[in-house]
């Protein structure tokens, strides 16, 4: 049995070491400096890296650690282009949060508790957009923006992520495994439906809507399709956008500038951890 | 206090961002040279000119009398458009030329003024022939003071401000306009075949070039 348990730990082991492998990788190289990263990870040769390089084959030297400890590529990286945009993703995601977060619970209550007519098929078409893939939704969106002359601003992509059908259907199946003799014992004590959904359903609701907030930030940070279809001036991207085209306008940047990056989501879950388990198992019935 | 901990270090991760986005953005606009703009002036040209000619001779075909002026190729040899009548002073006497023929040489422009003239085939051949320009404009909306205009290059140039939309606002670059074909009286300059999109840079205290990225008074 022990043994058992010492090659399960072993292979897990390894397998999260290969899932962790390319975010160590990029860390790591995040210190290297800039020409330093040209050199090992372009196909442009140099007078340093002319080793790597066999008639027209030119090999990447890949590497966990740079040859020296340099912080110049976190310094090149602050330039005013990438914190606009890093300030972009920020204001595309803040208000997609506040939407999501704010439609979503009320929504699921409204599904879960009131009742009303044609309900369940309206949640069927919700569960249909869910499930449909979000290139196939670009269409309708992209029409329905540009007939609400969207196109080209940050809302033809908030809009549609805010009423996103993800958080409704997540809350909506944990408020199915609430116990219906609370909200009951509150409407008896004479509370009406807005306190029962305040002070009862809410509250109850918590773990799920962490999990929620933690998996829409992690959408929205990485967006991308959307913003391709959507944005048509450079300067109104978000960095998720401007990181793919970091890779070949300035490659020796492109490491440190992707670890500045992802700090905020490795923080956010590192904050919401506990509760993204707890909710995602909450909604699924895992956990009662 | 976990959760405070690390509350608090996602809150001033996003404040760190801000206070680098402030000093990164006021640091790149305060290192790019100030440049002071004027626009286009809207005012008349007045030009008065005098050229000599080179030689006038009897042309035995026409029975008239021609005069042969010599242009530099910076010169006013476009005021004297073939087909155009020109005031002329021979001897004191003012007489009326056609502007016949234009050849453009290598170095220099001739122009060719036929003229009749009572005076002798002798007498015209000694004589002092000056044709004369007086040339007030219609009012001119492109008119480039001279102060701005830079000659120490063939063509003369002139700096113009472009804007572009940047990552935080717009951003300014300088454009080199070449002066190819103009009218200058002294004070302003006319160019004929550009039309000026952009204000003129009027002063700055560094050397400019085109594409170079400047910052203007606000």
């Amino acid at each position: 049995m022990k043994k058992k348990h010492l090659i399960h730990t072993i292979i897990l082991t390894l397998l999260a070491l290969i899932t962790l492998l390319p975010m160590l990788f990029m860390i790591s190289n995040s210190f290297m400096s800039a020409k330093e990263a040209v050199n090992r990870y372009t196909d442009l040769v140099t007078p340093y890296n002319v080793w790597a390089s066999e008639g027209n084959i030119h090999y990447y030297e890949v590497d966990v650690l740079p040859s020296y400890l340099s912080f110049e590529t976190y310094v090149k990286a602050m330039n005013p282009t990438y914190l606009r945009m890093f300030w972009n993703s920020v204001l595309i995601t803040v208000p997609i949060l506040l939407g999501q977060l704010i439609i979503s619970p009320l929504a699921a209550y409204g599904f879960e508790f009131i009742t009303w007519k044609y309900k369940e098929l309206l949640f069927f078409l919700y569960i249909i957009v869910m499930l449909l893939p979000i290139q196939l939704l670009l269409v309708p969106h992209y029409i329905a923006a540009n007939l609400l002359h969207l196109n080209d601003t940050w809302w033809a992509i908030i809009i549609p992520a805010a009423f996103s059908p993800f958080g409704t259907f997540l809350l909506r199946q944990h408020l199915k495994g609430l116990d219906t003799t609370i909200l009951d014992a509150a409407r008896v004590e004479g509370e009406n439906e807005w306190n029962v959904f305040r002070k009862v359903a809410l509250p109850a609701m918590y773990p799920s809507l962490v999990a929620l907030f933690a998996l829409t930030f992690v959408e929205c940070w990485n967006i991308v399709d959307q913003s391709i279809v959507f944005i048509k001036d450079v300067f109104n991207e978000p960095l998720s956008v401007y990181l793919a085209r970091m890779v070949t306008a300035e490659p020796g940047k492109i490491f440190a500038a992707a670890t500045i990056y992802m700090i905020p989501a490795i923080l956010i879950f590192m904050l919401t951890n506990e509760y993204l388990i707890k909710g995602i198992n909450l909604a699924t019935g895992v956990q009662s | 206090m976990k959760r405070r901990v690390l509350i608090s270090v996602l809150v001033s991760f996003f404040l760190l961002i801000g206070l680098i986005t402030l000093v990164v953005v006021r640091k790149e606009q305060d290192k790019l040279p100030l440049v002071e703009l004027d626009l286009p002036r809207t005012d008349f040209l007045s030009i008065n000119y005098e050229k000599e000619a080179m030689e006038t001779y009897l042309d035995e075909m026409t029975d008239t009398f021609v005069s042969l002026f010599q242009f530099d190729k910076d010169e006013y040899s476009y005021l004297f458009p073939v087909g155009e009548k020109v005031s002329l002073e021979i001897q004191e006497r003012s007489e009326t030329g056609l502007v016949q023929e234009i050849r453009h040489e290598a170095a220099y422009d001739e122009v060719l003024v036929s003229f009749k003239s009572s005076l002798s085939d002798e007498g015209i051949k000694n004589a002092k022939v000056l044709a004369k320009f007086d040339f007030t404009s219609n009012s001119l909306d492109r008119l480039i003071p001279l102060e701005y205009v830079h000659f120490d290059d063939v063509p003369p140039y002139v700096f113009l401000l472009r804007r572009e939309k940047g990552p935080w606002g717009y951003e300014y670059y300088v454009e080199h306009v070449s002066l190819t074909d103009y009218i200058s009286d002294g004070q302003y300059l006319y160019p004929q075949n550009l039309e000026i999109k952009h204000p003129i840079i009027s002063s700055c205290d560094e050397p400019l070039w085109d594409g170079l990225k400047v910052r203007i008074y606000p």
